[in-house]
């Protein structure tokens, strides 16, 4: 603890004033007057406390030794085990710029736009459990040795006649580095990370534990080596997007997906990795064995928040919004034939589809942690290695689906649906089977099993829209009953699409017990 | 004096009779009036039944006109039976032969194609809308499937004048087709909204390191350019030119109503 100069009470770091603050007479000092007499420049440590959290086993560090009343990964209101320990010591700390009532306006500001939020997320009480927690992050220092000359392909097209160029590159390469920062802690998800991502380099000052009085820190349980690959590979990719930063767009270099390859063309090689202390506001919200998360940066004000969906409130307005259609259908004397009803029915029912395997998918990544490479298992890590670095693929846009199923609609409606309904039903039955076979891999992974429903009824009823489609009977009945059919179903699937909504927006409660670093739960 | 004023109003009287002698004429002559079953004097409109396929008996027959006669109040009516496989083409063709698209309703039996059809137009049209004749074909098909071809066409008939009266006919399974698309419009509507409004924002992994690093590496220092193609893009669309004239005029107009219509 740090001691005022002038009374001896416990000093505390002033965001606004970046200094240090007398909690009892207010007097300021410098941070660097509170500046640690180091000896050795390597392998440093410094006292602090760590509070253990007898619940979910995260730690969090602090250099001040009054009790703390909750954990901030699990959310548990207890008193956490407590002990004076080593803690690593980062070469850099980035300070907190943003203070606690900024911080809380950001919040708010950030829950009122949010669609349906609960009115717990509102409460002023509940948003003034924000704590300010240091992120430990390893700071890899990419170097490149080569000078290659690389061949950039440029394509365009311009008035009535298409361009395609190859180039020869030299980009300025040779001894030159980057600093690719990956968070260093189990506990801290790492597309929460990438969300209130960055923190700048101008930000950063020398470590300084006084930085840390009246704040939090979590402990830098990931080994250096787990994000080493990934640095490498993330700092290849920026480079070789500058290169193409002077063509058409679209322009790509000639190389190998491979990283190990890029780098021995690059010269690429990680020359040493140092800790850094980023700054954020943290709050999490407990409902049962449910958390969410609302994460601020503490330099910059960028948020990342789970907030789930209040189901009332959703299906009361989604009552509304189905007595608005029913009221303009009825107005407007729409009439819907009952072929035309089922192929709506099973456009729809193909919509939710969509949305369910994007839901499961999505569910599955958090749940497993996929894309939280410190909260994997050794072994988990050994095979990301062998299959190299995930990149993001650029899928079809939702955009694209939506505008060929509105065409498709539009075709359905304003043609006649006794020649459409034997093709369209068959292959959006087809389209959804493909989709569902899709969905088996992410469902096999999480734990909710009941999601299996979900994802099978709108399959059943496309099959039942697809065999009423190609019989094409003149029964008015059979149509309607097929369509009552796949409305239930889709009905099902519509609910289960909000309350696994709820399942994507929160997270289960971690378990780091298990061993130092990683979530027990990761990779189920 | 006296004497000229009668021969003149008399010439007029005689002027306006012969007027209007040759007005409904013509208009019998649109209508097609030779074959007509019926002419309603007051509106010259007329009733035809053409039964090629012989779905009705004489006393069908007669027992069908008495339905259609109230209809003759607001257009021409005609009961067709044909066999053919498209009965869209059919119901227009046969409607525009009839009418040439005068207010008028006809109601034809596809025995080929299976399928039952309601052409409309004019004033009849307006108040029998699609969706009307969607209804009243969907009210009436189970008829033809039992092969009761009268009971479908007086089941026909009696709706389109129910509604050219003003009443309102039943449409058992509207509200309940309605209410459903409604409440699943109204949760995925709603759930795509809340889908659309989470989205994150990330910045890319460049801006990140950029922000990191504080520079920018790697950009090129010298470029150049070891082959270029230029290609001319064929458009598949608006490029055809002129492919000489046609036939163009003659055939008069087309049919100008709605259809509406039923398999059986």
């Amino acid at each position: 603890m740090f001691k005022c100069k002038s009374c001896g009470g416990d000093l505390i770091f002033n965001i606004e004033k970046q200094d240090m603050e007398c909690v009892f007479c207010n007097s300021h000092f410098g941070v660097e007057e509170y500046a640690e007499d180091r000896v050795a420049e390597e392998d440093e440590v410094y006292e602090t406390t760590v509070y253990t959290c007898t619940q979910c086993g995260a730690e969090l560090t602090s250099q001040d030794n009054s009790a703390v009343a909750f954990c901030s990964y699990c959310g548990t209101e207890a008193v956490l085990e407590s002990r004076i320990s080593q803690a690593y010591r980062p070469s850099h700390i980035v300070p907190f710029k943003k203070t606690k009532e900024e911080c809380k306006k950001i919040y708010l500001e950030k829950a009122r736009r949010e669609p349906y939020v609960p009115r717990e997320f509102k409460d002023p009480q509940f948003i003034d459990k924000f704590r300010g927690i240091y992120i430990p992050y390893w700071e890899y220092d990419v170097a490149f040795n080569n000078e290659p000359v690389l061949t950039v392909n440029e394509s365009y097209t311009s008035g009535n006649y298409r361009y395609d160029n190859v180039y020869n590159v030299k980009p300025q390469l040779k001894n030159t580095n980057i600093t690719i920062p990956c968070d260093a802690s189990a506990s801290f998800d790492d597309e929460i990370a990438n969300e209130i991502a960055p923190y700048h380099k101008e930000a950063r000052q020398d470590f300084n534990p006084a930085y840390l009085a009246g704040f939090f820190a979590d402990t830098a349980d990931v080994e250096k080596e787990v994000y080493a690959d990934e640095a490498i590979g993330r700092a290849q990719d920026h480079v070789l997007s500058n290169v193409t930063k002077d063509f058409k767009e679209g322009a790509r270099v000639d190389i190998s997906d491979s990283d190990k390859e890029r780098s021995r063309i690059l010269g690429t090689e990680c020359r040493g990795v140092k800790g850094s202390l980023y700054p954020v506001w943290f709050l999490t919200w407990r409902n049962g064995q449910r958390l969410a998360y609302g994460v601020i940066n503490g330099e910059t004000g960028k948020i990342s928040a789970e907030i789930p969906v209040d189901i009332k409130t959703f299906m009361m307005v989604s009552g509304i919004i189905a007595l608005i259609v029913f009221f303009i259908m009825t107005i407007t004397g729409a009439l819907i034939l009952p072929p035309t009803v089922l192929m709506f029915a099973d456009i729809a029912a193909f919509i939710a589809q969509y949305f369910y395997q994007k839901e499961v998918a999505a569910i599955m990544e958090k749940e497993t942690n996929r894309n939280n490479l410190g909260a994997l298992s050794a072994k988990e890590l050994e095979e990301i290695k062998k299959k190299g670095r995930r990149r993001v693929k650029k899928g079809i846009s939702a955009v694209i689906i939506f505008a060929l199923v509105g065409i498709l609609a539009f075709f359905c409606v304003m043609m006649d649906t006794y020649e459409r309904l034997p093709i369209v039903t068959p292959v959006i039955f087809i389209a959804g089977f493909i989709w569902f076979i899709r969905t088996l891999r992410p469902l096999a992974r999480i734990k909710e099993k009941r999601m299996i429903f979900g994802a099978i009824l709108p399959v059943v009823a496309e099959f039942i829209a697809a065999a009423i489609g190609i019989t094409l009977p003149a029964a008015d009945w059979i149509y309607y009953l097929g369509s009552v059919v796949v409305f239930g179903a889709l009905t099902v699937t519509s609910l289960g699409l909000i309350l696994e909504y709820n399942l994507l927006t929160t997270r289960s409660i971690p378990d780091f017990h298990d061993r130092k670093g990683g979530n027990k739960d990761a990779g189920r | 004096m006296r004497a000229d004023k009668r021969k003149t109003l008399s010439r007029i009287a005689a002027a306006l009779f012969i007027m209007l002698h040759i007005m409904v004429y013509s208009s019998f002559l649109v209508l097609g009036a030779d074959d007509a079953l019926y002419v309603n004097s007051e509106t010259g409109y007329g009733v035809y039944i053409y039964d090629d396929e012989d779905l009705l008996t004489d006393e069908e027959e007669d027992e069908l006109l008495q339905n259609m006669i109230p209809l003759t109040t607001y257009g021409g009516a005609a009961f067709v039976s044909t066999s053919s496989q498209d009965a869209e083409a059919a119901v227009r063709s046969e409607s525009h032969s009839i009418f040439n698209n005068a207010s008028s309703t006809l109601f034809l039996i596809d025995m080929g194609a299976r399928e039952i059809k309601l052409a409309n137009t004019g004033d009849v049209h307006k108040a029998v809308t699609d969706n009307y004749m969607n209804i009243i074909t969907d009210n009436g098909y189970t008829y033809a499937s039992d092969g009761d071809y009268l009971a479908c066409a007086q089941s026909v008939f009696d709706q389109e004048y129910s509604v050219l009266e003003g009443h309102r006919i039943a449409q058992p399974m509207r509200y309940l087709t309605n209410i459903l698309t409604a409440i699943v419009a109204g949760l995925l509507i709603n759930f795509i909204f809340v889908w659309v409004g989470k989205g994150k924002v990330t910045i890319s992994d460049s801006e990140l390191i950029a922000a990191a690093a504080g520079a920018v590496v790697g950009t090129a220092i010298s470029k150049q350019r070891v082959s270029s193609r230029k290609t001319r893009i064929v458009s598949s669309s608006g490029s055809g030119g002129g492919s000489g004239g046609g036939f163009s005029g003659g055939g008069g107009g087309g049919f100008s109503g709605g259809t509406g219509g039923h398999k059986f």
